[in-house]
């Protein structure tokens, strides 16, 4: 089926992503985390703006994509199970994402900006 | 061994949302050898999708520890007028955290690492049926205290307050949409002076243990199908429900719930500080290895005989107060009183004061002066002052507003209370002022009142309009 852009342009929101697992345990951060997702032009803190293991991306996606990379396991499963889940149902793939190398090593730019199809095209559901 | 401090608020802090504070958190603090105390700033609402925290994945042990608090004066429990404000989510009085989104059903903190303490915020879900805050897996260890929690979660199967082994101490846990208060899923939680309450419809549970044996002390439970739903510890006790069901042979049953709190509606007057005569009044045992003898705005709590739920009923000035001295004066002064206050000196003056009985007021004296003053009362004002004065003042009270001073002027003034409304002076002057009785009628009888730029918003006033003067605005019914 033909992807149509219009279905993926939103307003353009501001996505604090991990880079790299923070532990190993299986509901511990993990490399492609979405931590949080804030509208354009938020007012971030220093350590948000400076930590090497972080980077912001900058993209006009729509809001109830932005609800899927915020997305948990619901309560009512964590707590009826007992089980230990991922921290997110849904990943970026930051291998996919364009400029692949800026999500690795130095962070040299606060923010970097592509486009929403970019975003849905890394967006991977956890296994 | 150190502790790392990390602050959250604008962009003036460290971070701007606590998800990524908890995300700068190493996931092994035992290697690492640190605690951490993340500290909110109520520099604005938090808001967004839930979870707004989620405390995952870290390796912890009783001295490698994470703790979620606020700044030093950033709680609801630092605010000036904690004594006075009301007990419900309010971000004006504190940090508050507020679910604007559904998600996929978190709660709006989530926490499954143990050795968790939250503590001193204000939590909602925003009316996105989702639980305030919740605990899962085997973080049993872990701790939340002196809580404002407000969810409309619409089930049992999740409360304002979640928790599958942990402890809760100090918490209101309020639902407004016919759910849960708290509940404890299979691991025998703790609740220790909680107020679970409910100002939606009658169902589901003030406490439901699923599968287990919760321990509840000094608990209430309000407004529920069931208060307590069966299956209890069995050194539960000192509790207090609206039905048969608080277990303990100390406990209160039967309760009328109205006779608990300041104001019980689903409404934004809701209110669960304790009211004089509740029946929770020293009812409760002390429990200070949790509550550290303090309640949830860290007022002290009875040595022996302490209010049952959060909020410890402190009878403070005494029960009435009568001040009959001359030429008093209120400066940005609170006064906050169980039953009456009664004024009867000359010239009492209020300067951006706020004076909030829950029963009574009687105003005796000469030329009392309202500037910029609110007075919210529980029942009956009777002003019977000459020259009594309101400049941008509140006149709030529930049931009935009598003035029959002389020379009463309101600039510009606010009078809404909810029944009646007799006004029988002479010379009246309202200006810029409004008059809202919401149901019963309004009475004016004075000779003459003056409306300037008013309006008066009755359900059947009675008006000898001959001696009324209104300019620009009329009644509106």
């Amino acid at each position: 089926m033909a992807t149509h852009w219009y279905l993926h342009t939103g307003i353009e929101m501001e996505l604090l992503v991990a880079i790299v697992d923070n532990g190993t345990a299986i509901d511990a951060i993990k490399a492609g985390e979405v931590i949080t997702v804030q509208p354009d032009g938020w007012g971030w803190g220093s350590e948000e703006l400076a930590n090497a293991n972080w980077r912001i991306i900058s993209a006009p996606i729509l809001g109830t994509h932005a609800e899927i990379l915020q997305m948990g396991y619901i309560l009512g499963e964590l707590m009826v199970h007992g089980k230990t889940y991922p921290r997110k149902a849904y990943l970026l793939n930051l291998s996919a994402l364009p400029n692949s190398s800026q999500f690795s090593g130095a962070r040299t730019a606060p923010i970097i900006s592509m486009q929403s199809t970019d975003v849905i095209g890394a967006t991977t559901k956890v296994a | 061994m150190g502790t790392v401090t990390k602050t959250v608020g604008t962009s003036s802090r460290q971070y701007s949302t606590l998800s990524a504070a908890i995300a700068s958190i190493p996931s092994n603090l035992v290697t690492d050898g640190n605690n951490y105390v993340i500290q909110l700033y109520n520099d604005s609402e938090f808001t967004g999708t839930p979870p707004l925290g989620n405390v995952s994945g870290f390796t912890t042990d009783a001295s490698h520890t994470i703790t979620i608090n606020c700044g030093s004066g950033q709680s609801f429990y630092d605010n000036a007028n904690k004594t006075t404000n009301k007990l419900q989510y309010n971000q004006s009085y504190g940090v508050g955290l507020r679910a604007t989104s559904t998600g996929s059903g978190s709660a709006v903190i989530a926490v499954s690492t143990d050795y968790v303490t939250v503590q001193g915020l204000q939590i909602s879900d925003g009316g996105q049926t989702q639980a305030a805050i919740s605990q899962t897996g085997t973080a049993t260890h872990s701790v939340f205290e002196n809580l404002v929690c407000e969810s409309s979660f619409t089930s049992s199967g999740s409360g304002a307050i979640s928790l599958t082994g942990a402890t809760a101490v100090n918490c209101l846990a309020l639902n407004n949409a016919g759910g849960t208060g708290c509940i404890s899923q299979g691991s025998n939680s703790i609740f220790v002076a909680i107020t679970s309450v409910q100002v939606g419809s009658a169902n589901n549970y003030g406490f439901r243990g699923n599968y287990d044996s919760p321990l509840y002390l000094d608990c209430v439970s309000m407004g529920f199908g069931t208060a307590f739903k069966s299956g209890t510890s069995g050194s539960s006790d000192y509790n207090c429900s609206g039905d048969t069901t608080a277990p303990g042979s100390h406990s209160l049953k039967s309760k009328t719930y109205a006779n608990q709190f300041v104001n019980n509606s689903n409404s934004s007057s809701r209110d669960f500080r304790v009211k004089s005569g509740a029946d929770l009044i020293n009812a409760g045992t002390p429990e200070s290895s949790y509550t550290g003898g303090l309640d949830i705005i860290n007022q002290t709590r009875s040595s022996s005989t302490p209010t049952i739920g959060a909020w410890e009923y402190i009878s403070g000035g005494g029960v009435t107060v009568n001040l009959s001295g001359q030429g008093f004066t209120f400066t940005q002064a609170n006064v906050s009183e169980g039953t009456a206050l009664t004024l009867s000196g000359s010239t009492p003056t209020f300067t951006q004061g706020t004076v909030a009985p829950n029963f009574g007021m009687n105003l005796t004296g000469t030329a009392s002066n309202f500037t910029q003053a609110s007075v919210a009362m529980g029942l009956v004002i009777n002003p019977s002052a000459q020259n009594l004065s309101f400049t941008q003042g509140s006149v709030m009270p529930s049931w009935t507003v009598g003035l029959s001073g002389i020379n009463i002027a309101m600039t510009p003034a606010n009078i809404v209370p909810n029944l009646g409304l007799m006004l029988n002076d002479q010379a009246m002057n309202f200006t810029a002022a409004n008059l809202g009785p919401f149901a019963a009628s309004a009475f004016l009888n004075s000779q003459p009142l003056n409306f300037t730029t008013g309006f008066l918003n009755g359900g059947a006033p009675t008006l000898p309009e001959e001696y009324i003067t209104f300019a620009r605005r009329k009644t509106r019914m």
